[in-house]
């Protein structure tokens, strides 16, 4: 469905992504692990064609963009503009007339305040309904889960179950890798730019493990701590 | 800008009450040091006092944080420059509604006008900086159907905001419509070219040249002529990678 080949992208001469070759399918949930700085949102703004690259991203669709719902890490929002305009914005950007605003407010946002006042998670939740409000086929999450509290977790892992029922394909970066294992048919490891594991669903345990005990042990040994 | 809410939350989060009041009142007073020297040049020491006073008084206030009230505009359905830009220019809007009102009271069609001409001033403003490109992303539209949608809405807009002006004004000085008409026509040309002019360097803000050829098409407006079809290309180009 969505094919990437020999994706690189480089800044300057710093090389952010490296020969990166993936398909994703059709009603599928893809997850994305990586340290910080690893690529993984270079990854989806080279996808969404927010970025230029070098390499090919195909899919099904003649104009991929139109039909990606791309929930950004680096939110900006405008200082003088309410939850209820973003909605309105982004609805009117994919031409959808939305009459049921305030019902598809699930995470009760306070939508007549200016959303720039908004906290982190809030701010978060209000991109990721916008968003939901259009007919879009891919959703590409990066970093659904940050600042946003448990309750409003459970809902977001809720909605990627529901999309991956209607067939949409979606992709989701997470720091959080129960989140990960809770939603994720396969997940690619990103590692300096490269793909360097990519498992499904029976391996999930291992992957973590693994991560648990040459990543996260390793690197906690190294300060000694007493 | 001095009373920026995030500043103050800032300067509040690492300074004292007191020293936060201290950086306050010096740099309202240095804002309005150059008015006081004049004013003391011209003997106006009760004003130059006062004013001085209400420098110092003001830097007590901070009426950012708990202001959230989001002020009614008529342009929600079609957000965001003229939504988000009517909010921030509200003092300017109600100056220009001061200087019509003045026009009436004084009888003086010239005032009526530049109220008129303010109007369109202040909505070139909305155009002068650039979003994030992930709004012009979220657009599915072609580059020429997003321009186009985006001068239909700023035309329209643009004359919600002044017609009113525009009426009031012609109702009490009938024999000058022809001037309005001008300035209105005018008007909406260099939103036109503020839009394009915005678009034309995106992401980047206009460049030096570029602002500089703008200014002057304001003392010879025959240039929008080279200006609006330049920059109209210009956007084409800027907008392919990130709407196609």
């Amino acid at each position: 469905m969505i094919h990437l080949e020999h994706l690189s992208k480089a800044y300057g001469g710093h090389i952010v992504l490296r020969d990166i070759s993936l398909s994703f399918e059709k009603g599928n949930v893809y997850g994305i692990v990586g340290e910080n700085g690893s690529g993984k949102t270079t990854l989806f703004k080279c996808m969404t064609g927010l970025e230029s690259h070098h390499g090919q991203v195909t899919s099904v669709f003649d104009r991929f963009k139109d039909h990606v719902g791309y929930l950004p890490t680096d939110l900006y929002f405008f200082s003088k503009m309410t939850g209820r305009e973003y909605f309105q914005l982004l609805c009117n950007a994919r031409q959808v007339v939305e009459k049921e605003m305030d019902l598809k407010n699930i995470f009760d946002l306070p939508l007549d305040q200016y959303a720039a006042t908004y906290s982190t998670g809030m701010k978060k939740k209000l991109a990721l309904t916008a968003i939901l409000l259009q007919p879009n086929e891919v959703f590409i999450l990066d970093e659904p889960y940050n600042g946003v509290d448990i309750h409003s977790n459970m809902i977001i892992t809720e909605i990627i179950h529901r999309l991956k029922a209607l067939g949409k394909t979606v992709l989701i970066s997470s720091h959080i890798f129960s989140t990960l294992k809770e939603t994720c048919d396969y997940i690619h490891v990103i590692e300096n730019g490269q793909i360097s594991r990519s498992v499904g669903r029976d391996e999930f345990d291992a992957l973590e493990k693994e991560m648990k005990d040459f990543t996260v042990q390793e690197k906690v040994n190294r300060l000694r701590l007493v | 800008m001095l009373a920026d809410p995030g500043k103050i939350n800032f300067l509040r989060h690492h300074f004292s009450p007191r020293d936060l009041f201290k950086i306050r009142a010096l740099e309202n007073l240095f804002v309005i040091l150059p008015f006081v020297i004049i004013l003391l040049i011209h003997q106006e020491w009760l004003v130059s006092l006062a004013v001085m006073v209400i420098s110092v008084a003001l830097s007590l206030s901070s009426i950012g944080p708990s202001f959230n009230f989001a002020i009614p505009t008529p342009f929600s359905r079609y957000p965001f420059e003229f939504l988000t830009g009517f909010r921030k220019n509200l003092v300017g809007l109600l100056l220009a509604v001061f200087l019509l009102v003045m026009a009436i009271v004084y009888s003086n069609p010239n005032l009526g006008l530049f109220s008129v001409a303010l109007v369109l001033l202040i909505c070139l403003s909305f155009y002068m900086s650039s979003e994030q490109a992930y709004l012009v992303w979220i657009h599915h539209l072609s580059p020429v159907a997003f321009l186009w949608h985006k001068i239909r809405i700023a035309m329209v807009h643009a004359l919600i905001l002044v017609l009113p002006f525009a009426i009031v004004c012609l109702s009490k000085f009938p024999d000058h419509g022809l001037y309005m008409l001008i300035i209105i026509l005018l008007g909406l040309l260099y939103l036109v070219t503020a839009l394009l002019g915005k678009y034309a360097f995106y992401p980047l803000t206009m460049n030096l040249p570029q602002g500089i050829l703008m200014a002057i098409s304001f003392w010879f407006p025959p240039l929008l002529l080279f200006l609006i079809p330049y920059f109209y290309r210009r956007c084409l180009l800027q907008l392919q990678p990130i709407l196609s």
